[in-house]
């Protein structure tokens, strides 16, 4: 069968090692490795769960994943839509190869690019300043931190994003534009008839699993740009656990946290996918 | 047909992983603690090297060795400096390096894969889960082989051993000394205090007046920046009377020498102070803007090589950039460094001394030929003393007037680079740690070194060292305390200088939740455990 | 590829020529958007290109500046004191070439390995009439939400001998759960009748996926085999934690220890690395910093123009016959 390669691949790789989850239940000592190390139940969960931050931080993860999801899944997909409706060859393919190019960047440097632009000495302030206006506290302001993390991951995923979308416009049948057009749609009333039902599917599939990663929230972007006045707003499950886990070698944790993030993201996807296909569309499995 | 061959093969390639790998999973189980001999890549053998107590052994020493590497990832084996090396020390390494970045996750894997390496670089003692180890016995005891080669055990200071011996009187952990004073200074535009006829700051008043004539003047730039309030103006938090990130003794314990009760820093007034001040500063413009917030941490230092500040608090260390990049920018600057300030109630700034190392060596229980080792380490430091501080003549140095001066990076060929030379490096002894002629040569300008070096000794005469003996650990601090911290008083404590919002009480309740959470059990453990409180002395 | 209800229009009744085809592409319809609509999404498209280009700009103009016009001036997007030495820099690394190939190894032969395991598993999966069909994917999906921990990995490339090869970037992530429901979804719109046909002219499994799959879902290839390609590029993690020879690292690992990312600096090294060792170490420059950002990220960024000419339109249709 064609499908053993992959089969093995899972098995060896996935679900062999999955007895490191065993680290989520102990105290881990590297040198007694992981079967010797003191089993301790649920303290690493209970460490994570019961810690005065924990609302605050499911709470600010979440919050930003729905406002990534809600404004920034959308934007590839118009972005793909008005790249379809070019007509000139050379600036549709310099426009697509142009803006996928940020997702290239680590948020190290796209981090400090934002920065020069929105820092107290940004690009903003100094623009401001000439206007004679008054400087903008935008780096450090905890009420413009969660938006500014939306947009500018938006800015650096979009163009990457799109990519799949454009894929997927490939295989819509032209024949129903044509038939469209005979019974006189015009463009805009094309879209909503034609091509998004077309790619409909895909964005379904791509909603579904972007949900399922609702607990992650961009880890190294916040890490890069947060600083303490924007932790009560910004500080998300992951950026916590690195601070009080990682940083002190506590694997336990990190891997009991690990572990919750999964469940979650298998209850959600199953939940979603429930419902997608209660719509009727063709849903992940 | 060709199809069908193609199905069996990806069958029988999966079968054979298959079989793989359920011989592996029944050798995994349970077999993780120490009981697999290290897994050396090409050692040859370890057991079958034991070096005679006494004299020189003809067979080469062998171990393996991993050690984080600082400098860039290209070292190669068998490069013409190791082969030296190899020759003159009659040893052979097998070397791995691991980027500095990620040299804890891995080296815990590798451990934790039950592979110890014969030597391996890592935290120490100070950080529990090396304890731990210590005591599980993964280490070598060195006590009798320090006892034996003398020059090991001259190279660290006897306060640093007795620092590192446990509970039982052991040691197992070679430090990789360094020089602990790193005072921070203060440097400044001597030419624009000129200019404005400002005398030079010697109280943190008389700086807080500086500073205020630099805004109001046409200068336009900023008065102070530093790059945080630990390595850019450290020399301010000592002014305050207190060692920053440290433990020092309460505030109102009256015997500073030797306290009764020690606490964290951020309990002490005196830390709390110094965050305010620092805050008011940002308000009345002072501070820089960005300090805090700049996402590159070398921001404060550009700013003032390029002109856009007056005053930069950094680590002494960037001297010699500071002046020639500020070169480059205005030939005409003038370069001036602070005394230490004395702040209020004629509190002197001094130093806030470190560690006196940065992690170290431990030697596997297993490795069979530990004399060997000890032998290799004894000629690094004595016969072989020279060739590691400088290498090969023509090579690594030539000589000039006389005195060996080391070669810089471009000059070097590439097998003597660093990325050739840092994986073969192990300690150097305390008494070089910080060599005034190095540091000299540093320096273009000879007057701006004596200054320096001027600067250094004022600094230097009092010190804020930590009073905490790091080996000594809290139950609940090991379980709990990072917890504790970011929870109660992370947001308070960063955020002080640069948070509009947070007040003085602020930080006093989050003082309060902390302790009651737990911070007062750390306290107390801390201080029942550490008997001796005595200042350290560097 | 992918069709509402999996399966094609009944087809409009004719084979279509491969002209008409090339004419659609080409996008010669005759009902453009009225000129107002163009224009704005020209504006928009524009507007999105510039917010995207100046970074590119400016990363570009850093790596041929000199070091200290970098600090006067960060957001350049013209070179200023305009210089190689970064580049020089760069190239002089010992090894470099190496771990260039190494990465070259994983890209190429990686990604070859991924498409291959990827495509023949998203076929089976396609097929609805696989027994033991949904237990089979969520095998597969399973491990997207459940990461293994990095010591049983560590501790797995260690008995299977893979620990210090290169084939670890091979293995490693062999199949991408994503990747391998997207490939599957793209199969779907695959019609039934095109596999019936061939199996009644007696084609086998891999006959059909040769013949006729494959080159009916080029833009589905090329999308996955893109993304795979460019996970491997840039993969930094795998070969440093699970290759010990330093001299079989990845490019991006290299690269990355010539930077050295300043937080991590033993700061402190500043004053006793003078004394140790008279070379002042870490003290690297914006623009080597730059230099390597681009050298990094440039050949990948550059296949994607190549693959461009496989997103076309409507290849498949030209096979359905009414």
């Amino acid at each position: 069968m064609l499908l053993a390669p992959t089969i093995i691949y899972f098995v060896v790789f996935s679900y062999v090692p999955f007895y490191g989850v065993a680290i989520a239940f102990k105290k881990f000592q590297p040198f007694l490795g992981i079967w010797d190390s003191p089993w301790v139940g649920w303290q690493n969960f209970a460490t994570m769960f019961t810690s005065k931050k924990f609302p605050e931080l499911l709470a600010n993860t979440v919050l930003i994943s729905m406002y990534r999801l809600v404004f920034g899944f959308p934007v590839p997909i118009l972005f793909a839509l008005l790249l379809n409706e070019v007509r000139i060859m050379w600036f549709k393919r310099t426009v697509q190869t142009i803006t996928y190019f940020p997702h290239f960047l680590s948020w190290v440097v796209f981090g400090g690019i934002v920065f020069h632009v929105i820092g107290p000495s940004g690009i903003i302030n100094l623009l401001l300043d000439k206007l004679g206006m008054e400087a903008v506290n935008l780096a450090a302001n905890p009420d413009v931190f969660r938006p500014l993390v939306v947009i500018t991951a938006i800015l650096k995923e979009f163009g990457w994003s799109a990519i799949i979308y454009l894929a997927a416009l490939t295989g819509i049948d032209p024949h129903q534009y044509e038939a469209a057009k005979v019974d006189g749609a015009s463009r805009l009333r094309q879209i909503w008839h034609v091509t998004l039902p077309g790619i409909r599917p895909m964005i379904a599939m791509l909603f579904i699993l972007q949900l399922s990663s609702i607990l992650d929230a961009g880890f190294e972007q916040i890490l890069i740009l947060s600083n303490p006045v924007v932790y009560g707003v910004g500080d998300i499950i992951d950026t916590y656990v690195y601070r009080v886990g990682l940083l002190e070698s506590n694997y336990g944790l990190a891997t009991a946290v690990g572990l919750f993030k999964g469940v979650i993201a298998a209850v959600l996807i199953i939940t979603a996918n429930h419902y997608i296909r209660k719509t009727g569309e063709k849903s992940l499995w | 047909m060709v199809n069908k061959r193609k199905k069996w093969g990806v069958l029988l390639v999966a079968c054979v992983m298959m079989l793989s790998l359920l011989s592996a999973c029944g050798g995994n189980n349970g077999n993780n603690s120490g009981s697999t001999p290290p897994a050396n890549s090409g050692t040859g053998e370890n057991g079958g090297n034991q070096g005679e107590g006494d004299g020189e052994s003809a067979k080469p020493v062998k171990f393996s060795y991993v050690r984080p590497v600082w400098g860039p990832a290209t070292y190669t084996k068998g490069g013409a400096y190791e082969k030296e090396l190899f020759q003159r020390a009659n040893a052979e390494i097998d070397v791995q390096i691991i980027p500095v970045t990620e040299y804890d996750q891995k080296i815990m894997t590798i451990i934790s894969s039950g592979s110890m390496p014969d030597v391996l670089w890592a935290n120490g003692p100070t950080d529990s889960k090396f304890k731990d180890m210590q005591e599980q016995g993964a280490f070598l005891r060195i006590n009798e082989y320090l006892d034996k080669y003398p020059a090991v055990k001259e190279a660290v200071p006897q306060s640093l051993w007795d620092m590192l011996t446990d509970e039982n009187g052991n040691i197992y952990f070679i430090p990789n000394v360094g020089n602990p004073i790193t005072p921070i200074f203060l440097y400044y535009r001597q030419d624009w205090f000129e200019q404005l006829n400002i005398p030079e700051p010697t109280t943190l008043a008389e700086l807080e007046a500086a500073l205020e004539t630099i805004k109001q003047s046409n200068l336009g730039v900023i008065p102070l920046t530093g790059q945080d309030t630990f390595w850019g103006l450290g020399a301010l938090s000592t002014s305050f009377g207190f060692g920053h990130f440290a433990w020092n003794p309460a505030s109102d314990d009256p015997n500073k020498e030797d306290p009764q009760k020690i606490v964290p820093w951020y309990m002490n007034e005196e830390a709390i102070d110094y965050h305010f001040w620092l805050k008011d500063l940002v308000k009345q413009g002072l501070l820089d803007k960005e300090f805090l917030i700049a996402k590159n941490w070398d921001h404060a230092k550009q700013k003032f090589t390029t002109g856009q500040a007056a005053v930069l608090g950094i680590n002494w260390g960037y001297g010699p950039e500071i002046y020639s990049t500020l070169a480059q920018t205005d030939p005409n600057a003038k370069i001036g460094i602070m005394s230490p300030l004395a702040g209020e109630n004629g509190i002197m700034g001094g130093v806030r001394p470190l560690g006196a190392f940065d992690r170290g060596m431990y030697i596997s229980a297993k490795y069979g030929d530990p004399d060997g080792f000890f032998r290799f380490l004894e000629w690094t430091l004595t016969e072989g003393s020279d060739f590691r501080k400088y290498g090969i003549e023509g090579k690594m140095y030539t000589m000039v007037d006389g005195k060996k001066k080391a070669l810089t990076e471009d000059e070097k060929e590439n097998d003597y680079k660093t990325g050739q030379l840092e994986p073969l490096r192990f300690i150097a002894p305390m008494s070089e740690a910080l060599n005034w002629d190095d540091v000299a040569q540093g320096y273009d300008d000879p007057a701006a070194f004596e200054l320096a070096r001027a600067k250094f000794e004022e600094y230097n005469r009092v010190q804020y060292p930590d009073y905490r003996n790091p080996t000594i650990f809290s139950e609940t601090e090991i379980e709990s305390g990072a917890q504790l911290y970011n929870d109660y008083l992370q947001q308070v404590v960063d955020g002080a200088v640069i948070n509009d919002n947070i007040t003085k009480q602020d930080w006093l309740d989050a003082l309060d939740a902390y302790l009651k959470a737990g911070g007062q059990k750390i306290i107390d453990e801390v201080n029942a455990g550490q008997q001796n409180k005595k200042k350290p002395q560097y | 590829m992918v069709m509402p209800s999996g399966h094609p229009q009944p087809g409009t009744g004719q084979v279509q020529g491969e002209n008409e085809l090339e004419l659609i592409n080409r996008g010669n319809r005759l009902d453009r958007n009225p000129l107002w609509a163009q224009s704005l999404i020209h504006l928009v498209l524009i507007v999105l290109t510039l917010i995207t280009l100046l970074p590119i700009l400016n990363v570009v103009a850093m790596s041929f500046s000199e070091a200290h016009a970098i600090y006067s001036n960060p957001l350049m997007i013209i070179p200023e004191q305009f210089t190689l030495e970064a580049y020089n820099y760069i190239f002089a690394t010992p090894i470099l070439l190496r771990s260039f190939m190494v990465t070259a190894f994983a890209t190429v032969v990686g990604t070859s390995f991924n498409l291959f395991v990827t495509i023949m598993g998203a076929y089976a999966l396609s097929k609805t009439a696989l027994p033991g069909g949904r237990f089979l994917l969520w095998v597969c999906i399973f491990p997207m939400m459940f990461g293994p921990g990095l010591i049983p990995m560590y501790m797995l490339f260690k008995e299977i001998k893979l620990l210090d090869s290169i084939w670890v970037l091979v293995v490693s992530g062999l199949v991408v759960p994503f990747y391998l429901i997207l490939m599957r979804n793209f199969f779907w719109s695959i019609p039934d009748e095109l596999e019936e046909a061939m199996r009644i002219d007696g084609a086998s499994d891999m006959g059909i996926l040769w013949k006729m799959v494959i080159p009916l879902s080029k833009p589905a290839i090329a999308t996955v085999g893109l993304f795979y390609a460019v996970g491997h590029w840039n993969d930094f993690f795998t070969g440093l934690f699970f290759i010990n020879d330093n001299t079989k690292w990845p490019l991006q690992v290299l690269l990355r220890s010539i930077i050295i990312d300043m937080n991590a600096l033993n700061m402190r090294g500043v004053g006793t690395a003078i004394s140790q060792d008279s070379n002042k170490i870490m003290l690297t420059p914006e623009n080597i910093k730059a230099a390597t950002i681009v050298f990094a990220v440039t050949p990948i960024v550059l296949v994607y123009p190549f693959l461009q000419k496989y997103f076309v339109k409507g290849i498949m249709l030209g096979s359905v016959k009414g």
